[in-house]
């Protein structure tokens, strides 16, 4: 046990010693603690009251700290503050003569991790070090992951954008160029064959921004763009938008007269994408003749708001997973629709980054309605 | 002396810059290209065109930005206009503007690919009444 770097336990070892500082005012406790650590293979240092134990931490920078609650000037629970101020991920033990539940709770709310009653022995000692410098090497670690999980996350959105878009957009172009007639003259069956591959190529760069729309809405950085937003603004906004689409599929598109107030605290542009994706689904599932009703109305201090279709309506079976990522119904009345799987579960991640909910009431061939329950913002005046 | 103006193309993507190049020629510009940083500034210097159509992320995602710097601090070339031209959408979390990023991005006009001729055109033109 003389040294705790040996092959057998490596999984202790930091990169390099590491360093532990006992701040104590007793000589004696601050010899011995150093005797047993240093001949444990620890870079050891102490300090004798609370300041030079700051100080010490400033320019040493330890891993582990074991700090004596009762000392004259500063007092122990003063310094787990500071030292936790300094660097949280500094781990802290408290060693102290008085042990009590109280005083060890105090201290383990102000950041520290362990506890050791005087008097204690060498091997408590060895114990408690290992546990703390082992708590410290996952926190480190995790940290460290996190970060790297959240790297890989931006490169990727980057290399999303730039690889997969750009030869898409390129591809684009090049249809345009040609259904222009800029490079001479196009059959009309030919231009009936670009327009659809141009058509196919428009449906991959949706689903490409559909997906960044995923990642960004994880990323939470919606809520940072909260401000009032007048949701029967949005809404027929929004319906205008899909008022060609809904003409193409012989759909009628109509909103119900309301009289509620309809201020709600989001993101306007993130709320008319919800909007647009559970609309144009009302749309497109729907059957000529059909039609898309929007109501809105006031429950518990909710706004909700009604998307009703008379449109081919949702199995029982199916009705669990449409939220998921890239699930679609696969029915012969779907076949023809196109669609990336992504517009629901961007809906539903929106409404959630809004504190909202959304349910769901469907019956097969007769249609389907989904409620928006967003938080109503309260009135400032 | 020839009255058509010159226009240089930058872009990484050779295929890009050739359904460029016709929407451009069907106007008789006369159309240049470069497709990395320093080949641009090389061209710039050496052609002096009329305005530059430029692409953002090229080798590095911030070549158009470091072109446009160099160009905008640059008493002989800064009165040449820019049209920006990317496939970063804001999506990307790169958003950027004239407006917004000052200094670092004094384009004198942005556009998203793809684009449609005729909107091309069009802007082309008023840079280049300016």
């Amino acid at each position: 046990m003389r040294d705790v770097y040996t092959a057998s336990d490596q999984r202790h070892k930091m990169p390099g010693k590491a360093t532990i500082l006992v701040i104590d005012d007793e000589e004696s406790m601050r010899d011995s603690c150093w005797q047993v650590l240093t001949k444990d293979g620890y870079r050891t240092e102490t300090a004798a009251d609370g300041n030079s134990g700051l100080q010490k931490i400033r320019e040493i920078k330890p891993d582990l700290a074991l700090v004596d609650l009762k000392m004259p000037g500063m007092s122990g629970m003063e310094l787990l503050e500071k030292i936790s101020d300094i660097d949280p991920n500094i781990v802290s033990v408290v060693i102290t003569g008085y042990a009590t539940i109280e005083s060890a709770v105090e201290a383990m709310k102000r950041n520290a991790y362990d506890f050791l009653p005087k008097p204690f022995t060498p091997d408590q000692l060895r114990i408690v070090t290992k546990r703390g410098l082992e708590r410290r090497r996952l926190a480190l670690e995790s940290a460290r992951l996190r970060q790297e999980k959240e790297r890989m996350r931006e490169n990727f959105v980057a290399l999303v954008s730039h690889q997969l878009r750009s030869p898409l957009v390129s591809m684009r172009q090049v249809f345009d160029v040609i259904l222009e007639g800029f490079v001479g003259e196009v059959a009309s069956k030919q231009k009936e064959m670009i327009e659809e591959a141009s058509k196919r190529v428009d449906e991959l760069l949706k689903l490409i921004s559909d997906w960044l729309d995923m990642f960004s809405i994880t990323a939470g950085k919606l809520t940072e763009k909260f401000g009032p937003v007048d949701l029967s603004t949005v809404l027929s906004q929004t319906m205008k938008l899909l008022q060609p689409t809904a003409e193409l599929k012989k759909v009628r598109l109509q909103m119900q007269p309301t009289d509620s107030s309809c201020l709600v605290k989001g993101d306007q542009e993130s709320l008319k994408q919800m909007f647009v994706n559970l609309m144009s689904n009302g749309i497109n599932y729907n059957r000529e003749g059909g039609t898309v009703t929007v109501s809105t109305r006031e429950q518990d201090g909710y706004l909700v708001v009604d998307i009703s279709d008379t449109g081919i309506g949702i199995s029982q079976e199916d009705l669990p997973f449409i939220f998921d990522t890239f699930f679609r119904v696969k029915t012969k009345e779907t076949r023809n629709v196109t669609g990336s799987g992504l517009g629901l579960s961007i809906a539903k991640r929106i409404i959630e980054a809004h504190n909202g909910s959304i349910n769901v009431v469907s019956e097969l061939g007769k249609g389907t309605t989904f409620s928006i329950l967003l938080p109503k913002a309260k009135m400032e005046q | 002396m020839d009255n058509k103006a010159k226009i240089l193309i930058v872009d990484d993507d050779i295929g890009y810059i050739e359904s460029i190049r016709a929407i451009l020629e069907s106007k008789e510009y006369i159309v240049d290209a470069a497709h990395d940083r320093e080949s641009a500034i090389e061209k710039i210097r050496k052609i002096k065109p009329d305005l530059i159509l430029l692409d953002i992320m090229m080798d590095r995602l911030d070549d158009g930005f470091t072109i446009c710097y160099r160009l905008k601090h640059d008493p002989e070339l800064r009165h040449i206009p820019i049209l920006t031209i990317s496939a970063i959408t804001e999506k990307t979390g790169f958003k950027f503007s004239p407006t917004t990023d000052g200094e670092y991005f004094e384009a004198d006009d942005y556009i998203e690919k793809p684009v449609k001729p005729s909107d091309l055109l069009k802007r082309i033109e008023r840079l280049l009444k300016g």
